[in-house]
């Protein structure tokens, strides 16, 4: 599908935060709660009169125009309550003129989301708040939708909603498009939240699996929307959405119709999306610049040595090791530690493998991680160790994980008992 | 072929909650059902809708005709249909189902 028709497929959703994030520039994010009101208004009108006479000629106008006229309502009951703004005009000249081009036009609403992002990922905000109001406002899910991404609870979600907006409000955290010393921290909150939506998409395929699809489109066109901004098309960024680019280029070759999962040595890499990895590619280019050298860039790196090599058993393993190694420089965590043993064991052999992961064999904070097992089942039966190999696929198959990795993990299981 | 009228009813309450997704699956169901089946349609305005009758020679009005105080008459469609019967058929595969009653008449020919 291109891009044009997904944009269609998604109208509501994207119009949702494009309105909501236009609506807020207007009104200011103290004014959030009936931003999102009058857009979801808007939306219900357009479902109980296009049915019935069609699509109006220019959707997206046409429900700027009633979510406007709503908020202006309520303000206006509101002032004349409080008998606080005598002359509306006055206090909002920007929405006293008619809805022109200029106001509304393809550049501002793209302005507008991304400093919606700016405020959603505000670093005062806490991390789980930023994701939910992301996802919320910018994205257009509702709670129900992003509990069953993130499987937590709907109440749970609508509560961070209600605390975000709050703190929004109550410490008046500004709309706008940071600049200066202020963009470098802010700019890190939001792509570590666009990296968080991509991997909620990518990881796991269970269940809602078109909904998980979703969250790593979303997080592209964001990350393509914030490259397209002066202030923020900066290495890092293009570097992120390489990463998210390539990574997204297998998702079709990773699960079958049957929903089964393919490790990267059994995937059809006819099945890649070659136009992902050309973009990805691209943008791994224009990150090349610069001082900063981000985790962002060696995991595309990694990605990019997966996408150019032409089968599992011809690609660069040792590059791939050498770059997770300047990754464990930046971010030592044990999964990273993880990764770079198996690929130093595709690139040296089983055994190399089995000696890396000997550090982190016994770390805490992988007990409960199925793929941790799994990875040694995989080296010991490389060795014919099949007994062995048999103890770490059943010690796997006791941590969490998703249906189609269960199954994987038992085929696996089965196979090592047979010999 | 003889033209009958679809008078869509429904609570206002059915879609409450929806998210925008939902809402346009929702809105292209109802799209897709008006282009392949219904040769018109028009949205009611909002409201309750009254009735005028005449008691003891003068006009008297009462609020809709509706079973339930809180339904609303959302809208109608036009459909050709060879009888009753397959406009009642046609009228059963409207997503509108879901979600109200549709009361089905007859457009007389004159």
């Amino acid at each position: 599908m291109n891009e044009s028709a997904q944009a269609a497929g998604h109208l509501f959703r994207h119009q949702y935060g494009r309105m909501v994030s236009t609506l807020t520039r207007i009104f200011g994010p103290r004014r959030l709660d009936l931003v999102e009101e009058v857009v979801q208004d808007a939306l219900l009108k357009a479902l109980e009169i296009w049915p019935f006479q069609g699509i109006p000629e220019n959707p997206p106008a046409w429900l700027i125009q009633v979510a406007k006229n709503r908020a202006l309502d309520a303000i206006r009951r509101e002032a004349s309550l409080a008998e606080k703004i005598p002359d509306l005009a006055r206090a909002f000249p920007e929405y006293a003129m008619p809805a022109s081009q200029h106001e509304f036009n393809h550049d501002d609403f793209e302005d507008d989301q991304l400093s919606m992002m700016f405020l959603c990922c505000h670093p005062r905000l806490a991390p789980e708040l930023r994701v939910a109001l992301t996802l919320k406002t910018v994205a257009g899910f509702s709670a129900r939708e992003i509990a069953r991404a993130f499987l937590a609870q709907e109440a749970t979600i609508a509560q961070r909603l209600v605390r975000g907006k709050r703190q929004i409000r109550d410490e008046r955290i500004e709309f706008e498009m940071p600049s200066g010393t202020d963009l470098r921290a802010r700019l890190d909150s939001v792509l570590e939240v666009l990296y968080l939506l991509f991997n909620e998409g990518y990881s796991a395929h269970q269940g809602e699996s078109l909904l998980r699809a979703d969250l790593c489109d979303e997080a592209i066109r964001l990350a393509r929307l914030l490259v397209s901004h002066p202030a923020s098309d900066v290495p890092k960024t293009h570097a992120l959405l390489a990463l998210l680019l390539l990574q997204a280029s297998r998702l079709p070759a990773r699960v079958n119709a049957g929903g089964d999962l393919f490790l990267l040595r059994d995937q059809d890499r006819t099945l890649w999306n070659r136009e992902l990895i050309e973009e990805g590619l691209r943008q791994l280019d224009a990150s090349a610049e610069g001082d900063e050298l981000t985790s962002y860039h060696l995991q595309a790196g990694i990605a990019a040595q997966h996408a150019l090599a032409s089968s599992y058993y011809a690609t660069d393993w040792a590059d791939i090791t050498d770059q997770y190694d300047q990754l464990y420089q930046i971010d030592p965590n044990p999964v990273v530690a993880l990764n770079r043993a198996i690929a130093l064991s595709r690139w040296k052999g089983p055994e190399a493998g089995l000696e890396a992961l000997a550090s982190i064999e016994h770390h805490p904070a992988l007990a409960h991680y199925h793929l941790l097992p799994a990875t040694l089942g995989e080296l010991w039966s490389e060795l014919g160790q099949h007994a062995k190999a048999a103890e770490c696929y059943k010690s796997a198959l006791l941590c969490p994980c998703t249906e189609p990795e269960r199954r994987l993990l038992e085929e696996r299981l089965a196979r090592a008992d047979r010999r | 072929m003889p033209q009958f009228i679809l008078l869509l009813r429904d609570e206002r309450k059915a879609t409450e909650g929806f998210s925008p997704e939902e809402m346009q699956k929702l809105m292209q169901r109802y799209g897709d059902w008006r282009r392949t089946k219904a040769t018109g349609g028009q949205k009611l305005m909002d409201g309750e809708g009254r009735v005028l009758r005449k008691q003891n020679g003068k006009p008297s009005i009462t609020d809709g005709p509706f079973a339930e105080a809180k339904e609303i008459m959302a809208g109608f469609f036009v459909i050709e249909a060879g009888n009753y019967d397959e406009a009642v058929e046609t009228a059963k595969s409207c997503p509108h189902m879901e979600f109200g009653s549709i009361e089905v008449r007859q457009i007389q020919k004159t």
